[in-house]
């Protein structure tokens, strides 16, 4: 059966591309339009990795991520956290309760491979 | 280009947009902090978006701008008429690189070297707070020690702002709003013609001819915004013809002309699935294997051809290839198996390959996964006929096959001819006019067949009082509309045509789905409805009839 990964971000356009780039290499993509829209999501369906922005409104990715690690359900759920800026600080990865860190300007090259190596 | 580029040159404009508009609420209300709040997270998905799109000049241009606010958010900065100043001319500068090809060239490198300079400025003023301002170069300018910002402020002509927004968006709702109400409008435009032709008032005359030229206006105005060029749809149809030719094996070059057409977003909804497939056919079975290509002395790369363009009343849409064509001995032989035809039938080349279109039809003797069991054609002449489309091909064997669709420019209104037949309203449309005429009774009668002949020309015709067998006895004179059928004319005979009419085309409802020959209904100035013609549908009925009878 095909994974399915959530993609946030409140710009249309971005979930448009990775979507595009996702479903091309056969996965299944749900999305969402802010933290809070993502949230319907998580109802008991199954849901392989989450990719979110950190930037938007109503819920950011932080909210976002600490939402999800409190459902039981999700706890373990691999999630990949994207911005603007490049930010290799393991601390903030930490923090940030992400499991991979992108930036926007490296997506096209990085994310099909970080996504092949989180859930293959 | 990159399919995404246009989706995100759209939403990159609309977050300029919102930009503008924050920045004159934030002029009123510089202390605001969930309005700066807003203008960074418009900056920084603006910024995001283009680095995504590795658009290097806007991605940095916007990284510093943003920086100002970053400041202003953390209180190391207060909002002045500087910061909006420059925040403005910086929006109009990123506006034209989104409407340019987002590169800094010599006609805009200038601008960009000296608000960038201007930003550094406000942003290195604010890191030294209390101490003077840094001097900040960039090749061959520099700001002397200790000059104040107000410079920025004071180079009015610099920041002079163009008032114009290049476009805004509005949902699909709305216009569609927009055109029903505008319907109404025209139909109620015919009714006051007919009581100003009632009640000629002087007066009512010159203001319902006022109100008639406006409410035209109005009605193309409202056309041309419903209006999407057929470039949105053929994007994604590049990577399309790619990733399938590449499946094949096959190599094609895909050229797309006249993309900046436009035609009705709901025409455009509906054809984009017929497109589809007729692209996968030319890719799968029009366009020979690379090797087999240079075998028959073509070139290796085959050719696929998306051409729109305009004609008259009507938008068509080529998709031409130069692959091994149809055969045409196989179509007939295909056609007497599957009973579309009898052996004994004389079909013209040009007839027998249209009948590709007849359900059941197929002449792809492999099945193959790109383009199903072949029963795709009939659904392609159907899914068009749904948008009052028209489909024919063309092809050469070994030279290759075009696809001509013939599509109307708007389906909600149109321009027709109101003609009565046995007393009852009808409307042709004028697209399928070609000419119209007077006959006499007599003429009718000498007549052996059904062919009249008009300026030299002999018209086979159809009369209609038969056709749309009404209830009133049919009147001496008629008058007679001369439409297309295909490449040929024929006749309609009517009682009398009673002039031009706009005619707002209302659905039938499902009890009259069934009569293929009336494409809708319309409501006339004095009430009364009318139904409209479609004049293919009418001129294949009364053939069939008649082929039947024999």
């Amino acid at each position: 059966m095909n994974k399915t990964i959530l993609i946030v971000d409140d710009s249309d356009f971005v979930v448009q591309m990775i979507r595009f780039t996702l479903e091309q290499e056969g996965y299944t993509t749900l999305a969402g339009v802010d933290g809070q829209d993502a949230l319907k999501h998580f109802d008991g369906r199954h849901i392989d990795l989450v990719i979110t922005d950190l930037n938007m409104p109503k819920l950011d990715g932080l909210g976002l991520i600490h939402s999800i690690r409190l459902q039981a359900a999700y706890q373990h759920i691999p999630i990949v956290l994207f911005d603007s800026h490049s930010n290799s600080d393991t601390d903030y990865l930490k923090r940030s309760g992400a499991n991979a860190l992108l930036s926007k300007d490296m997506m096209n090259e990085q994310l099909v491979p970080t996504v092949k190596q989180m859930i293959g | 280009m990159n399919p995404f580029e246009a989706k995100y040159t759209s939403e990159a404009l609309e977050l300029l947009a919102d930009l503008e508009k924050l920045m004159l609420l934030l002029e009123t209300h510089p202390d605001d902090a969930a309005l700066v709040q807003q203008v960074f997270r418009n900056l920084h998905t603006l910024k995001g978006n283009s680095a995504m799109m590795g658009f290097r000049s806007i991605t940095d241009f916007t990284h510093h701008l943003e920086a100002i606010y970053e400041l202003v958010r953390a209180g190391k900065l207060k909002v002045s008429a500087a910061i909006i100043n420059i925040t403005l001319a910086s929006l109009d500068h990123l506006s034209i690189l989104l409407n340019g090809d987002k590169q800094i060239g010599d006609n805009n490198k200038h601008i960009h070297e000296i608000l960038t300079n201007d930003i550094v400025t406000i942003i290195n003023y604010s890191n030294d707070e209390g101490r003077e301002p840094e001097p900040v170069a960039l090749e061959g300018q520099s700001i002397s020690k200790g000059e104040p910002l107000t410079i920025i402020t004071d180079d009015a002509a610099l920041y002079k702002r163009k008032p114009s927004i290049p476009g805004i968006r509005v949902p699909v709702e709305r216009l569609d709003t927009m055109m029903s109400l505008v319907t109404e409008l025209i139909t109620l435009q015919a009714k006051l013609n007919v009581l100003t032709s009632e009640h000629p008032q002087p007066d009512l005359v010159a203001a319902a001819e006022s109100l008639e030229k406006i409410s035209t206006r109005i009605r193309d105005n409202a056309f041309s915004m419903c209006m999407v060029p057929v470039e949105n749809m053929v994007t994604p149809f590049h990577r399309m013809v790619r990733d399938l030719a590449a499946e094949l094996h096959k190599e094609i070059d895909f050229i797309t002309e006249g993309t900046e057409t436009e035609l009705d977003k709901n025409i455009m909804e509906g054809l984009q699935d017929p497109l589809m497939h007729l692209l996968r056919n030319s890719i799968d079975h029009g366009i020979e294997e690379p090797a087999l290509r240079q075998q028959n002395g073509k070139p290796r790369h085959g050719r696929i051809v998306l051409k729109a363009y305009c004609a008259g009343a009507h938008v068509y849409l080529e998709i031409q290839d130069d692959g091994k064509g149809m055969n045409i001995e196989k179509i007939r032989r295909t056609a007497i198996k599957n009973g579309l035809i009898e052996e004994s039938d004389v079909m013209s080349d040009k007839e027998l390959q249209q009948l590709v279109f007849v359900p059941g039809f197929s002449t792809a003797d492999q099945i193959t996964e790109t383009s199903g069991r072949g029963v795709g054609m009939d659904v392609v002449r159907r899914r068009i006929a749904d948008i009052k489309g028209q489909v024919s091909i063309h092809s050469t064997e070994n030279e290759g096959t075009t696809v001509i669709i013939q599509l109307p420019i708007t389906l909600s209104i149109i321009d027709g001819l109101l003609v009565k037949v046995n007393g009852a309203d009808y409307v042709i449309p004028l697209s399928a006019v070609d000419i119209c005429h007077e006959v006499s009774s007599v003429q009718l009668m000498n007549g052996f067949v059904q062919v009249l002949m008009i300026g030299g020309e002999a018209i086979p015709y159809i009369n209609l009082q038969e056709e749309l067998e009404g209830v009133y006895a049919a009147p001496q004179s008629h008058e007679i509309v001369i439409v297309h059928y295909g490449e040929k004319k024929i006749g309609l005979l009517v009682d009398i045509i009673a002039g031009k009419f706009q005619a707002v085309l209302k659905p039938l409802g499902r009890y009259f789905n069934h009569l293929d020959i009336v494409s809708g209904a319309t409501i006339l100035g004095d009430g009364n409805i009318a139904l409209v013609l479609d004049t293919n549908k009418v001129i294949a009925q009364s053939l069939n009839k008649k082929i039947k009878a024999i």
